[in-house]
């Protein structure tokens, strides 16, 4: 009980850098959007926050991406409960 | 010495479970001077930007100087990681760690300066409510953040190994290594997933590390400031960036090396490799400055040669001509007949002088001499800003020493591998190019 107790605790530390990498693609996107929305508002020029959004969204989206590849992949790698 | 866990390695690990006194001693020394540092930043947001020696027309000062030098080292570590693993350069393995570790920490020193730099910091909130991407300013912030965020994941993801051996020895802070290990058990599945998520952020991170640097170029050449307004200034920073880059990662390498006694790991080979780095990096960069120079004073435009000359023979020709040595004539000195560890280390000491004067003689003498019909300003830094940028060395050290204590600074997991694998790979390698007259 107390050892699945610490696994839980564990896990959700190990979560953590995971929710960091997605909190950070999702408020950068949720940034670029904004900033391209009030320029929208105001009769502003869009084109440098859509040209930058092209180049950053796909970046973040694809870092978030490959940690949660690893996260699930590693996750799945582990040896089963029989071979340890 | 060979340990239970570690076998051949544990050397790598001394710093961590075995730390003296001499840790404390220098922490000490580091925490007071970053004290002295945020007491003199306490002090100009108490009092303003009258503290430092800012003025009207020289409004950017050795802090901006310290902010491009910071984020041009900073690709010390990863751009140069990621090249060296693309290349499948072999001796790569002792140094990545070194260098992206290096990437981590200058780019939360050199991301700090800007908001020293405005009096009021408490109003940098507004650039993200009110934020207008047509400034150069904030894609610089975009730019850092998005490099920041793939440099910390590019050195994480090889550390993973490294923290699960760490888990599995059991001993001091386990719970923290269990935690980054991700689960990490070392089965076939969990290494291919994780070279696969290695070699995905290696591709990723170098042209994100090139737009870091090019994207601070823009913030001078995208005005109309004498000798700011170049098409070349984005490659050119990039260039001096991996320049000084090479230089950092040299001195800590050697200073890691004497510090915690890696003489096995950090062989010869490894600063001769760098070292010829560093000497093709002096002539690109002086490739730059020539050309730079060169279509300043052909065309003989009257304010650019106002500030042209203010450099070569004004005020600043002791740091113009003082970068031109630290830069290229040193360099080519030492690494063309002096390649050991000792003529590597003393050029790349003065490469790092030299760039950061590089940085000095970009910044100021446009400001001081700008377009509108004002005399020829000047700038000296106080002690304030003279402290907070010994304070940011300080800072710089005690990332490292804090570092050091809890992870391991060579890739251990790579670094056995080589053993293992490293000559059949070489040889099967070697064979591939050797020339058979006959075969294909």
């Amino acid at each position: 009980m107390k050892k699945e107790h610490e696994e839980k605790i564990i896990f959700f530390f190990q979560l953590l850098p995971l929710i960091g990498v997605w909190s950070m693609t999702l408020g950068m996107t949720g940034f670029v959007i904004y900033l391209i929305n009030l320029s929208l508002q105001q009769a502003d020029v869009p084109m440098a926050g859509i040209g930058i959004s092209l180049v950053v969204v796909p970046v973040f989206w694809t870092i978030a991406g490959t940690f949660t590849y690893l996260f699930v992949g590693l996750r799945r790698g582990r040896k089963k409960e029989e071979d340890r | 010495m060979k340990d239970e866990h570690f076998g051949e390695d544990a050397v790598v690990f001394d710093p961590i479970y075995k730390s003296g006194k001499r840790f404390y001693i220098v922490l000490a020394v580091l925490l007071a001077i970053i004290f002295l540092a945020n007491s003199m930043y306490v002090r100009q947001y108490l009092l303003g930007l009258g503290v430092t020696g800012l003025n009207n027309q020289a409004y950017w000062g050795i802090f901006m100087v310290n902010f491009v030098f910071w984020i041009g080292i900073s690709h010390a570590g990863t751009l140069i990681s990621a090249i060296l693993r693309l290349a499948n350069a072999q001796w790569r393995r002792p140094v990545t760690r070194m260098a992206e570790v290096i990437t981590a920490i200058v780019l939360m020193i050199g991301g700090i300066f800007p908001a020293i730099h405005v009096g009021r910091p408490d109003r940098l909130i507004n650039l993200f409510i009110y934020g207008r991407y047509q400034s150069p300013f904030l894609w610089d912030i975009t730019a850092i953040m998005t490099y920041f965020t793939a440099s910390l994941t590019y050195l994480f993801l090889p550390m993973i190994p490294d923290m699960a051996m760490m888990r599995d020895k059991g001993t001091k802070f386990k719970w923290l290594y269990t935690i980054l290990a991700w689960g990490y058990e070392g089965t076939e599945r969990q290494k291919h997933v994780l070279e696969k998520a290695i070699s995905i952020m290696m591709v990723l991170v170098i042209p994100v590390a090139v737009a870091v640097h090019t994207v601070i170029a823009y913030l001078f050449s995208m005005t109309v400031l004498p000798a700011w307004h170049s098409t070349i200034f984005g490659p050119y920073f990039v260039a001096g960036a991996i320049f000084s880059g090479t230089a950092a990662l040299i001195i800590v390498m050697i200073a890691l090396r004497k510090i915690y006694h890696l003489e096995s790991y950090l062989k010869e080979i490894h600063f001769k490799h760098l070292g010829t780095i560093l000497l093709i990096m002096s002539l690109t960069w002086a490739y730059f400055t020539f050309s730079e120079y060169l279509t300043t004073f052909y065309p003989h435009e009257h304010h650019e040669m106002r500030v042209f000359w203010y450099k070569l023979t004004g005020e600043y020709a002791f740091y113009f001509w003082g970068m031109v040595v630290c830069n290229l004539v040193i360099p080519l000195l030492f690494l063309s007949f002096k390649k050991d560890i000792t003529g590597v280390c003393i050029a790349s000491i003065f490469v790092v002088i030299g760039m950061w004067l590089e940085r000095l003689n970009i910044i100021i003498p446009s400001l001081v001499n700008p377009r509108l019909p004002y005399p020829t300003g000047s700038y000296m830094p106080s002690a304030t800003e003279i402290l907070i940028f010994v304070g940011s060395f300080a800072l710089f050290c005690l990332g490292y020493l804090l570092y050091a204590r809890f992870f391991p600074l060579i890739t251990v997991w790579e670094v056995q591998e080589e053993r293992e694998h490293g000559v059949e790979e070489a040889k099967k390698q070697m064979e591939s190019y050797l020339s058979h007259p006959g075969k294909a």
